[in-house]
């Protein structure tokens, strides 16, 4: 679009707009120095200093101009600072051309609106560099008395509010899936408002009754059922934890003030954090024999090393995640290669796959996983292989794949990952083995001439020059490049792919002969 | 005779128990492998064929499908490009590029050996080298020709079919040993307790057929349950695997039962191994019942995969439905899958027969490596393609442009591997101008068995079994592994 150096002018504009602030400030001293000390005014200066000023205004202003083009800054800050900064050359302008005057009048008069011009066009351009309450922030308490931001330090006040003790909880077991990133079944917790609103399955909380809210009813839920909030695998809120999220709905959910008897809770489990690195011992041979007694293939991978190969294909019709997470339970960390190929799992099995800290090749090919179970594998260290083919994965599934450490293939056949997030994760990770079922076509160098003799089945060919102009399958231009030999014939196709989709019924694509 | 049955039946176990303990590390004791070998010593094996050791080291390929054409497919029109042989036609063979090479009876009576050079027209396709010369029988695998490893140089001993193929299948001209999916089931055990670990997969042919034998996929002396299984193309897909009518499942069920006591109580009396085997069957034939018609049934097979094999694809016992059958075999564990194509032993009508036969196998082959390959299979499944030897350059009969027969060739052949850890795209070893007489990198039946063995992760030197006084193993005392074969 722009020229690059066009763009570099633009860049240059926090260059030059510090020279006409700077310029101008040092006019006035001159200036006005000279008045309060009733000296004579050192004219040339001031008019040299003025007419250099002007000008620096006219680079700044334009620099600014091409800079808010760049598309970067935009909105009514931008406006604003704009104009005042072109007001700011203008009136430059004009006080230095009165500065020549004997009479200094004029000049003072306009050099000090022109200041306070510029002081307020510098202001508004430093609130779009730095934020609007860059200056007030240090000071905004004593201005206006109540923090906006939750304090990450302790002060007494803090004990027994919403942002001291309640939205801690929340943010620590909810807003990971229901905050800022992601809204899951429409709801956020990590704001009043977001809360108050509520999702797609209505309001979150009734303040004053804490029996009627959905979120303190889905946290009393077993853990095994499909509503249970938070979902099992995930930190899970401690009794008191939920003990104070009732108390607070109860006292009618005041998002300001104390509330009577909700203190900061006591009985948290830190989630445990799982060490791949700790050796790993053999199996014991009660878990081998409840697999195989399930007929679980269980094999060494290797002899002398404690990895498992453990493949569940013989009965994979009737596995379901209860079963899985019982049977690998025990043996988690011996898992080296997993099969679980046609099995009727789906995502809840996954937070124990998290702990696999052997696991180097996992097959979900046809379960019922998906992207947002898939996204509990990110950290598993070995894992260097990946089979996802006919799952429901879809393009969330990019950047959990770009994420993990080891993973050298993956396979993306009937999938719901589309073209483009396929582009974005070979540009992420461009070492990554990608397999969508659209596997290269071995393309033709060379065909000999037919055997002396014999009667060729249709005309030889000129060269290897393919005999149509447009792809069969596409009809777009054909690409020399992919061609197959097809009744004698070299024919040429647009793209890798479309000789794949000839192949499947030649007769449907006619080839079209010069 | 009054063994201690715990000693007695565990004295062939104990075997390579001592011949695999050099391979083992001290990180696993004694008693943790032990419960890792599988079931007790008394009583029937349960939970079907138990691997006997782990692999000696970290396997590539976990299961093998190889694919046999039975009477020796013609190199020199398939896969060994010799285009010099043009100029050549209707020439006699050179005494010494013969040098000495023993005769068939059907050909020993001809007064000429006239070289025939091939009436196709071979294509170069792109692969990691400079490229695969494929005759134009194979439109379909040339399309596939990256995935293709390429064998121009295997060379066998053997010039009839029966010791010949004795030979490739079992590593011996003479009848008696295991076969080749014997020895890989009974070293990896199988990977599906409801199926065989081995399964056997026949088309007929539509050229010249000879005869094919059970022992070519039986088990030898090692315990019957590592036999092949053979899988039939019409009607049931396993004989006598339904019960007959008025016979429910829960009988069956009881009567195995008191079958299984009774043999429980002879076994500790006879000591005989191939009594826990029998009971193995038996078992492995119940749950087959179940396992069987969810394998052959293809109403949850897409259309778009179905339609990539071909057109024969529904009609069972032809190779298009074997392969579809050879993947679904591949998905449920399987570790050996062998399908069988008889009919390529041209002694004369070779090129009318041979497109024929190409023709029948070209599109499903080229399909089961792209549909392997798009599951996630294919890397960890090795698929060999070949016969029991190669055809002379000189023809059989009478002798034209366009029609010639070849007789059987054991200095030269040609297959190709694909997936399961072999190097993908290349052609391996070179034949002389006649593709008579190898040249270049030899290969022979026990080089390949070695190198299969490595794949699926044994020293072919240390996978034995004890017979007669003897450690046999499937290489018998030959075989080196090929290095430039391996990824």
């Amino acid at each position: 679009m722009t020229s690059p150096w066009i763009e570099l002018a633009g860049r240059l504009h926090p260059a030059f707009l510090h020279l006409p602030i700077g310029l101008w400030v040092g006019i006035a001293a001159l200036e006005y120095g000279a008045m309060l000390l009733r000296r004579d005014v050192a004219r040339g200066a001031v008019s040299t200093l003025a007419w250099l000023s002007a000008l620096c205004g006219i680079a700044a202003g334009v620099s600014g101009w091409i800079l808010a083009g760049s598309g970067d800054y935009a909105g009514d800050l931008v406006e604003s600072h704009k104009w005042y900064g072109i007001a700011t050359t203008a009136l430059g302008l004009v006080a230095a051309v009165l500065s020549h005057r004997t009479a200094r009048g004029p000049f003072r008069i306009l050099l000090l609106v022109t200041l306070g011009v510029c002081g307020w066009a510098g202001h508004l351009g430093g609130n779009l560099t730095h934020g609007e309450d860059f200056l007030a922030k240090p000071i905004a308490r004593i201005l206006k008395g109540d923090p906006e931001v939750h304090e990450a330090e302790e002060t007494p006040s803090d004990l027994s509010t919403y942002a001291g003790v309640v939205a801690p909880i929340l943010e620590r077991t909810c807003v990971s899936c229901h905050g800022e990133q992601k809204q899951k079944g429409g709801l956020a917790l990590h704001t009043r408002d977001a809360i108050l609103a509520g999702g797609d399955t209505g309001p979150s909380i009734e303040p004053g009754n804490a029996k009627a809210s959905l979120l303190i009813e889905r946290m009393h839920l077993p853990l095994e059922d499909e509503d249970r909030m938070p979902p099992e695998g995930k930190p899970q809120p401690s009794a008191q934890e939920i003990a104070i999220l009732e108390q607070w709905i109860a006292a009618g959910a005041p998002f300001e003030g104390k509330v009577a008897g909700i203190d900061k809770p006591t009985d948290v489990v830190a989630e445990p954090v799982i060490d791949h690195s700790a050796p790993v011992e053999p199996a014991s041979s009660e878990a081998i024999a409840a697999l195989r007694n399930n007929l679980v293939h269980v094999q060494l991978v290797t002899n002398g090393a404690p990895q498992l190969w453990i493949d569940f294909s013989a009965t994979a019709a009737t596995v379901d995640d209860a079963m899985a997470r019982k049977l690998l339970e025990p043996v988690v960390r011996q898992v080296g290669e997993l099969g679980l190929a046609r099995a009727a799992v789906n995502d809840k099995v996954m937070p124990l796959f998290a702990r696999m800290s052997s696991l180097r090749r996992l097959d979900l090919r046809q379960t019922g996983v998906g992207s947002d179970g898939i996204e509990e594998l990110a950290q598993l260290p070995k894992l260097e292989e990946l089979v996802l083919a006919q799952t429901k994965v879809d393009d969330a599934v990019v950047d959990t794949l770009a994420a993990m450490p080891a993973l050298q293939r993956v396979y993306l056949w009937n999938t719901k990952v589309s073209g483009e997030a396929l582009i974005r994760l070979r540009q992420q990770k461009p070492t990554l083995r990608i397999e969508t079922g659209e596997a290269a076509t071995a393309s033709v160098l060379e065909i000999e001439p037919p055997p002396p003799g014999t009667a060729p089945a249709a005309p030889a060919p000129a060269g290897l020059q393919p005999v149509n102009d447009t792809c069969p399958v596409s009809g777009t231009a054909v690409d020399p490049k992919f061609t197959i030999v097809h009744e004698g014939k070299v024919v040429g196709f647009c793209c890798p792919n479309c000789p794949k989709t000839f192949w499947t019924d030649p007769a449907k694509y006619p080839v079209k002969a010069r | 005779m009054n063994h201690d049955p715990l000693v007695a039946l565990e004295m062939t176990r104990r075997r390579f128990f001592g011949a695999s303990a050099s391979s083992m590390s001290g990180a696993i004791g004694t008693t943790a492998l032990a419960s890792l070998l599988g079931n007790g010593p008394e009583g029937p094996r349960a939970t079907g064929t138990q691997p006997v050791a782990a692999p000696h080291f970290r396997p590539r390929a976990k299961r093998v499908i190889y694919l046999h054409m039975e009477g020796g497919p013609s190199q020199i029109d398939t896969w060994d490009h010799k285009p010099q042989l043009r100029d050549r036609f209707d020439q006699d063979l050179p005494e010494s590029v013969r040098n000495g090479q023993r005769l068939t009876g059907m050909t020993s009576g001809q007064s000429r050996f006239p070289v025939a050079p091939s009436a196709f027209r071979f294509t170069r396709y792109r692969n990691q080298q400079e490229g695969a010369w494929i005759s134009e029988l194979f439109p379909h695998l040339g399309s596939v020709a990256h995935e293709l490893c390429i064998v121009n140089s295997m060379h066998t001993d053997a010039i009839n079919h029966e010791p010949a193929i004795t030979f490739i299948q079992t590593g011996n001209q003479q009848p008696g040993r295991p076969s080749m999916g014997s020895w890989i089931s009974y070293g990896l055990g199988s990977g599906n307790a409801n199926l065989p670990s081995f399964v056997v997969l026949i088309t007929q042919g539509f050229g010249n057929m000879q005869a094919l034998s059970a022992r070519f996929w039986g088990s030898g002396f090692l315990p019957s349950d590592h036999q092949g299984c053979r899988m039939r193309s019409s009607g049931d897909p396993v004989l006598y695997l339904k019960d007959p009518p008025g016979v429910e499942r829960a009988d069956r069920r009881r009567m195995l039962d008191l079958v299984g006591a009774i043999n429980a109580v002879e076994a500790k009396r006879s000591l005989d191994p191939e009594l826990a085997a029998r009971v193995a069957q038996q078992e492995m034939a119940f749950r087959m019942q179940m396992s069987v018609p969810e394998l052959t049934d293809l109403t949850n097979e897409d259309e778009g995969t179905l339609e990539m094999y071909g057109p024969e694809v529904r009609k069972p016992g032809t190779f298009a439905s074997s392969c579809l059958l050879a993947r679904r075999l591949s998905e449920r564990g399987v570790r050996f899958i062998q399908l069988y194509m008889r009919g390529w032993d041209q002694h004369g009508n070779l090129p009318n027969e041979m497109r024929t036969q190409a023709k029948a196998i070209d599109q499903p082959i080229a399909a089961l490596l792209k549909d392997l390959r798009r599951r996630g299979l294919l890397d960890e499944t090795l698929v060999l393609w070949g016969g029991e030897f190669g055809r002379t350059v000189y023809s059989q009969g009478a002798l034209t442009r366009t029609n010639y027969g070849r007789d059987h060739h054991p200095r030269c052949y040609s297959i190709w591997m694909a997936g399961g850890g072999i190097r993908p795209g290349i052609t391996y070893g070179k034949t002389d101008d006649f593709s008579y007489n190898i040249v270049e990198n030899p290969v022979s039946v026990h080089d390949l068995h070695a190198t299969m063995l490595h794949l699926l992760g044994f020293d072919h030197e240390r996978l034995t079994y004890r017979h007669m006084g003897r450690d046999f193993r499937l290489t018998d005392v030959f075989g080196r592994v090929v290095p430039d074969l391996l990824a």
